[in-house]
């Protein structure tokens, strides 16, 4: 201990940081602030450094080359001694990473911790959100495999919506026109160097104002911030309730640190590493590509949107988002933290929790995307054969090879991007199924062309039958009263 | 020199390295810009706008749409697979062809072709609506085809 005592003194006789470091370790906190809701801010910070020593792990490995990176992932699953395990820690790092900025945004937020004076640190923060997101998306892509591969083509696809400088900025994207090797050599780049420093830059900023502002004290409602009185306000319950950091304060965050670690590294175990799936070759188109978890809602919006809203939502969306974030200390920079007194805040997050939770949810099972094995794959259930004609059952035939299940479920197997058909026939009269197979309508394309008459008349057959027992099809009020004895043909004078 | 002539002197010299070193960096920043962006004018790179051999004609069988894959125009030797890219190519007649890209137009996604439902299906609308047009290029004859790039395929 001693000659550990005299190293250090030795070191600091040089570095002279001690007395600095102990300063700011030992800084007083408003007492209330030694709280499990602040420990996010850490808690973030935490899973950054693991990913910085992830990643210079897996850089040891990995080939950054169009035609070697998903090559180097399968030797670091199956062939480097617990590659696969550092491949998960990395992986699920990066959803970690997202979740606790996110949960940290929202803490932030409701504690009213953009107002006065800590505006820049804010500001600073959707930054730093908006450079997570990037280093998410751009990790991503260095996976390299089927979904990379496709879900830059979207991203590429996106921004040449931007006008006239859209396809500049594809070109930039991409490295050229097509995706290829200069694609991932400049995503690995961002991801590796350009982004991280830009982070390490703006994390230095953002903690360098917590510790010269303070901490945000704890949001009493009818504790109203003004600027010409809150700083004064602050520093006298500084010095009333304060606590210093270290020891006070700081064990939560260690210990949430140690519990997210820990949380950290039994998913990874337990889950393993995300793919690599398929190799990343444009001419495999047998593929259903996808975003990892934190761009799913974007997926399913995108899925659902009508044609004439995507470019203005692509566009203007975040634009309006994020400058609404930036402008947020500007717009309510005084006035009430407490949530308790701010419900429009409260349910604000409230409404964009339900909005984002509901695409993602919808994006994992994809309703709108036809199910193209269905076809091939699911029988039609045995209640829709019995009992049924010999054109009845010809109309199953044609309805199964024409790949009708593939959109349009039966005994709820087959495709959801359709309604399912089991009552079709209730809500549709005979004419109305003839027009809609023929024509189509809605995201059904036209059959008109690729059925013939006779094929149309057994699937309209077999779709007449499909309606639950006891209950009568839909029938055609005006078709009976013509077809009655002595009725008037259309257009005859009365 | 009187200690104020020798810091205005030195207060100058600091001013005159500062603008030495603001026009290197200028100079400096000319080609590193030009590096930077180099690829947001790659569509002038004439290889981009080479044909491309989609192979003989006898494999599009009139009124039948097939898949073709064809190598890219600017290939570096560590493209690996994705030197190849993929089109759709649909014969119409004897004497006419179209052909898609891979990429929907809806938002880039593969596009994939089924012929007994005539529908293509891309990642969220099976419509025919969905595929871009490539140029066409018969050659030889009419006895192969060739297609290009465009230089905004997404």
């Amino acid at each position: 201990m001693r000659l550990i005592s005299q190293l250090a003194q030795w070191f600091d006789a040089r570095v002279q940081l001690a007395s600095a470091i102990r300063d700011t370790a030992e800084h007083p906190v408003p007492r209330q602030t030694a709280s499990w809701f602040y420990v996010f801010g850490s808690g973030a910070l935490v899973i950054f450094m693991m990913q910085v020593v992830t990643g210079i792990l897996l850089a040891f490995v990995y080939v950054p080359s169009a035609g070697e990176a998903w090559n180097s992932l399968q030797t670091l699953n199956h062939s480097i001694t617990l590659g696969w395990y550092i491949r998960a820690l990395h992986g699920w790092g990066s959803n970690f990473m997202v979740a606790v900025v996110l949960i940290h945004m929202v803490q932030v937020f409701l504690f009213g911790a953009y107002k006065f004076p800590r505006e820049l640190t804010w500001i600073v923060g959707v930054f730093l959100l908006l450079m997570t997101l990037g280093m998410a998306f751009s990790g991503q892509v260095l996976r390299f495999d089927q979904d990379a591969f496709w879900g830059i083509g979207i991203g590429a696809s996106i921004s040449s919506r931007v006008p006239i400088l859209g396809p500049w900025i594809v070109h930039l994207l991409l490295g050229g026109p097509i995706i290829a090797g200069a694609t991932l050599s400049r995503f690995f780049a961002l991801h590796v160097f350009a982004i991280p420093a830009l982070l390490l830059g703006l994390v230095g900023l953002h903690l360098l104002m917590v510790l010269k502002l303070g901490i945000n004290e704890w949001p009493m409602p009818g504790r109203i911030v003004r600027k010409a009185t809150y700083e004064e306000e602050y520093q006298e319950l500084v010095k009333k309730d304060g606590v210093p950091f270290v020891p006070s304060a700081v064990w939560k965050d260690i210990f949430f640190a140690g519990f997210l670690l820990l949380l950290l590294a039994l998913v990874a175990a337990y889950y393993g590493p995300f793919g690599p799936s398929g190799r990343p070759d444009p001419t495999i188109i047998q593929t259903a590509p996808r975003p990892d978890y934190f761009f799913l809602w974007l997926y399913a919006l995108l899925s659902l949107l009508p044609p004439q809203m995507e470019t203005p939502a692509l566009l203007i969306g975040p634009v309006v988002a994020i400058a609404f974030l930036l402008l947020l200390p500007f717009l309510a920079g005084e006035g009430e933290k407490s949530w308790r007194r701010r419900p429009v805040a409260v349910l604000g997050i409230a409404l964009v929790g339900v909005i984002l939770g509901t695409f993602t949810s919808l994006a994992g099972h994809a309703p709108w995307s036809p199910v193209m094995d269905a076809w091939s794959g699911d029988p039609v259930p045995k209640q829709f054969l019995e009992n049924r004609s010999a054109l009845e059952r010809q109309g199953v035939l044609v309805f199964q090879l024409k790949q009708c299940r593939n959109c349009h479920s039966l005994g709820e197997i087959g495709g959801k991007r359709g309604p399912a058909l089991d009552s079709v026939a209730v809500v549709q009269t005979r004419d109305q199924l003839v027009r809609q197979v023929i024509q189509g309508g809605g995201n059904m394309p036209a059959y008109g062309k690729n059925l013939s008459p006779a094929e149309t008349a057994a699937l309209v057959a077999f779709l007449e039958t499909l309606h639950p027992q006891g209950q009568s099809p839909a029938r055609n009020a005006s078709r009976a009263l013509a077809n009655q004895p002595g009725a008037a043909s259309p257009g005859t004078p009365r | 020199m009187t200690l104020r002539e020798n810091m205005t002197r030195r207060a100058l010299l600091v001013k005159l390295g500062i603008v030495f070193n603001a026009c290197v960096a200028a100079l400096l920043a000319i080609p590193i810009l030009r590096y930077l962006l180099s690829p947001a004018v790659a569509g002038g790179k004439s290889s981009y706008r080479n044909w491309l051999s989609l192979g003989s004609v006898e494999q599009f069988p009139e009124g039948q749409t097939r898949f073709a894959t064809f190598t890219n125009p600017d290939v570096q030797p560590w493209d690996g697979k994705t030197a190849q890219s993929a089109c759709w190519v649909r014969r119409i007649d004897a004497t006419r062809l179209q052909v898609f890209a891979i990429n929907c137009a809806h938002l880039g996604g593969p596009v994939r072709w089924f012929p007994d439902s005539s529908f293509a299906r891309v990642m969220a609308e099976p419509t025919t609506k969905t595929a871009r047009a490539l140029p066409v290029l018969p050659s030889e004859g009419f006895s192969s085809i060739r297609t290009r790039l465009k230089m905004e395929p997404y």
